[in-house]
């Protein structure tokens, strides 16, 4: 049966091979023009791509694969880096966790809130393109400085929020000098930027189809429902899309813990972006933070992988279903 | 005939455009009498755009090529008969931190090149920093022909073979390495031989606020005090909210707004030689500082005193520069919110700048073995092992490290000071006002000596240690406990170090 399947594929495959060779050999000189102009348009980019993109992806697979600290010649060591990291450096796994909590804390965060302010902002009122102003403006304000700015708020003897805290008998806690509450300061910190996403959620609520919710309606639909049962469903390719991304960027993260707590304390902030730059330029282990760095591709690679199949039951394309 | 005459020149001029507008020497004619400096006459071609006769019969408003004169002195470094076969000057690239274009390093530098145009110095400000920047170019082969490292730096890319050993130029130079002070040569020197040579010092000396000693009506410290005597000082001049100090009974630690001391527990790893190593604590298990021991009785004792102080009196700030504590970024000193503080002697540039408060220098205080210590930072000068022109860069080093060049980069400014005995007292004294104790600085710079470890694995272990040492100070883990998991982290570090170095030999 399998071998059936295998060959019923293969025919498809090959089907549409000799398909598409048909349709080239039948492209008027209209159309082939267009193609020689979108591979030269799109060349620029493909060049940058290779030089600088791809050959360096291609050399940090190289150099995961040896001892190097950027000063002598490097040393093959085959998997001796990826062994190391995986059964022997504790300090990996802690960050691993480390950055598979600020994930798990930032993005659904992140999602909920921009899905409720693009649901607020997508109201039609007075003032309403200010406000819109006013909560995507975050977005476009320089990290460093607001991340400096947060670590003020967030100073546990003269900050904002130990402060207001006290006025209510609240002793605070030492948040960033504290290692359970830094990691929490900076998923709050994260909620900061969430305008993009919210920008995101907005285009996609003025997309949905009004005739939908007319139809709800009539039906006799209340708000909840027709939220439940049409704006999620309907925005669910907006959502996947900012799932996928978010835990990609997530896993990514640098920039706050650097500027805020370099990975204190103990250890409690150190991501894996913070350990691939610390033991590529502080310690001088360019091998080890490459290994790193591809075992950190790897499991992005993985979770995306997993929420494409996990998809299936929850993202709704609309043109699908209309097919369907 | 005239057509070709025509074209001849048309192509000449179209060739003059193309040219580098570099100036190059075409020609040049070494003049040696018995007695007289050499002198020689260089022919050199310069590209301008601007109306220019050409050969007196026409005039053409295009670039084109101007011959000019001028006589230059050779310098003696470099043999004549070799001099004589070069056509153009020897491009030497420096790598440097950042330096605005007025700053005293680029007049300096400027003035060198005046005096040297066989040499093209090139100017590479090293954006980025030098960990990221240094290593990368190495890897690259694109380091500067020199380059000016901080000290800390320097030895685990010594040990790894990036620089030149500059043993043989200094000895064919005769080179008086006497001049420096000792612990800053030591930071360049590797198994005997040096690798760099001692630019800038910034010797660690304690400071104190005199407004804040003559409102307690405490005697200020003297060169002959011990750290006790700092200890019971910082706890009369620490103060709660009340005004009470941390010898009164009634004292509120958890409400301090004016400290006796600032240390960093962070130092107690990274710095750890000036606090401990008065007590007779050396935590340096072997000469090359390639394992650690804080586990001695003696080194637990001193880390459980600075402990004590730190967390039980109250009296010393465990966390002085993020602001937790004080409220302000920064150095707690600077701010007016501590008594006593330490730093190198490059915080008299800021405080000059910042300080509204009269303030002095003593020596660090002796411990119970009537020893002191002082660390430096430093920076110097290194030739890349690939450089093409090592002679030329030694030249180049030997000028910027002379006693004049240091003067003129160093004097009035309070900053670092110059690694020689020879021009750092002149340079103190340049400064204005100069802090009334400038002796305890010459001082310091006499016996104060480079951090420790300093190998190849020593970053790694500060970065992994500091959490430790930050809760051992801060009283949340015992001394014992966390100073052994310290060591067995660094030495961990240190030996994996030295295991990859073997193999790679």
């Amino acid at each position: 049966m399998s071998s059936t399947v295998s060959l019923e594929q293969t025919g498809r495959i090959a089907g549409k091979a000799q398909t598409a060779g048909k349709r080239r050999e039948r492209m008027g000189p209209l159309a082939r023009r267009r193609e020689r102009w979108f591979y030269l348009m799109i060349s620029p980019w493909i060049v940058g791509f290779i030089l600088f993109s791809g050959g360096p992806i291609i050399a940090s697979a190289a150099i995961s694969f040896t001892r190097w600290s950027l000063v002598q010649s490097p040393d093959w060591i085959a998997l001796g880096n990826y062994t190391y990291a995986l059964f022997e450096d504790d300090l990996f796994w802690k960050v691993i966790k480390n950055t598979i909590y600020y994930s798990l804390g930032s993005v659904p965060s992140g999602l909920v809130v921009a899905f409720a302010l693009a649901l607020l902002l997508n109201e039609k009122v007075r003032g309403i393109n200010f406000f819109r102003t006013i909560f995507f403006l975050p977005s476009v304000v320089s990290g460093v400085g607001v991340i400096l700015l947060f670590g003020w708020i967030f100073n546990p003897r003269f900050g904002l929020i130990n402060g207001m805290l006290a006025r209510v008998g609240i002793k605070g806690p030492g948040w960033l000098y504290d290692p359970h509450w830094a990691m929490p300061v900076l998923i709050i910190l994260s909620l900061y930027g969430v305008g993009g996403t919210m920008l995101i959620y907005l285009a996609g609520l003025q997309g949905v189809p009004q005739e939908l919710y007319e139809a709800a309606e009539m039906d006799g639909a209340g708000t909840w429902a027709r939220f439940r049962h049409i704006t999620v469903p309907v925005l669910s390719p907006v959502t996947f899309l900012l799932l996928v991304t978010g835990i990609i960027g997530t896993f990514q993260v640098f920039t706050p813990a650097y500027v805020l707590t370099n990975g204190g304390p103990e250890f409690s902030t150190t991501t894996i972006g913070l350990s691939i730059y610390f033991n590529a330029f502080q310690y001088n282990k360019m091998g080890y933070a490459a290994s790193q760095a591809w075992l950190l591709f790897a499991t992005i690679l993985v979770l995306t992988l997993v929420q494409f199949r996990l998809s299936k039951r929850w993202v709704h394309y609309e043109q699908e279903d209309r097919v369907k | 005939m005239r057509k070709v005459f025509t074209v001849l020149l048309v192509v000449g001029v179209l060739l003059g455009a193309c040219a580098t507008p570099t100036p190059q020497i075409i020609k040049e004619t070494v003049v040696v009498k018995e007695t007289v400096p050499v002198e020689k006459v260089i022919k050199e071609t310069v590209t301008v755009k601007e109306t220019v006769v050409v050969k007196e019969t026409r005039v053409v408003e295009k670039a084109v090529t101007q011959v000019v004169e001028k006589v230059v002195t050779a310098t003696p470094s470099i043999p004549e008969e070799e001099l004589a076969t070069r056509d153009k000057p020897v491009t030497l690239r420096i790598g440097i931190s950042a330096q605005p274009p007025d700053s005293p390093f680029r007049k300096a530098l400027n003035d060198l090149q005046a005096r040297h145009p066989e040499w093209r110095i090139v100017v590479e400000e090293m954006a980025g920093g030098e960990m990221q920047r240094v290593p990368a170019q190495i890897a690259a082969g694109t380091l500067p022909d020199v380059v000016r490292i901080t000290g800390l730096s320097a030895q685990p890319w010594i040990r790894q073979g990036a620089f030149l050993n500059l043993q043989p130029l200094m000895t064919s130079a005769r080179y008086d390495v006497t001049d420096f002070y000792p612990g800053t040569a030591d930071e360049f020197r590797f198994q005997g031989a040096f690798y760099g040579v001692p630019a800038a010092v910034g010797a660690e000396v304690i400071y104190y606020n005199i407004d804040l000693f003559d409102k307690a009506k405490i005697p200020y410290p003297t060169d002959n005090w011990t750290w006790e005597d700092l200890r019971a000082m910082a706890r009369k001049l620490t103060l709660d909210k009340s005004g009470k100090n941390a010898d009164d009974p009634a004292f509120d630690g958890n409400n301090v707004v004016q400290w006796g001391y600032n240390t960093n527990p962070g130092a107690i790893a990274a710095w750890a030689h000036f606090y401990v190593e008065p007590f007779g604590c050396d935590y340096c298990a072997n000469e090359d500082c390639t394992r650690l021991k804080f586990t001695s009785d003696v080194c637990l004792n001193t880390l459980q005193w600075w402990a004590d102080f730190t967390s039980k009196d109250k009296a010393t700030l465990y966390d002085p520069y993020s602001g937790k504590q004080t409220g302000t970024p920064g150095d707690p000193f600077l701010s007016g919110k501590v008594a006593i503080g330490n730093n190198g002697f490059f915080a008299v540039a800021q405080l000059k700048e910042v300080a509204s408060f009269k303030w002095d220098i003593v020596q660090p205080p002796k411990g119970p073995t009537g020893k002191r210590v002082s660390v430096f930072s430093t920076n110097g000068y290194v030739i890349a092992a690939n450089s093409k022109h090592p002679r030329e860069a030694w030249r180049l080093i030997e000028e910027l490290t002379s006693p004049d060049f240091m003067k003129a980069e160093f004097a009035a400014r309070g900053g670092a000071l110059p690694s020689r005995r020879s021009a750092a007292p002149v340079v103190l004294a340049t400064l204005q006002p100069p802090p009334a104790n400038i002796k305890a600085v010459l001082a310091a710079l006499e016996y104060g000596h480079p951090f420790r470890p300093n190998s190849f694995g020593a970053f790694e272990v500060y970065g992994k240690i500091i959490g430790l040492t930050n809760a051992a100070m801060k009283g949340e883990r015992p001394v014992k406990d966390a100073y052994a998991e310290a060591e067995k982290i660094a030495n961990d570090i240190l030996i994996k170090a030295e295991q990859d170095a073997a193999q790679k030999k």
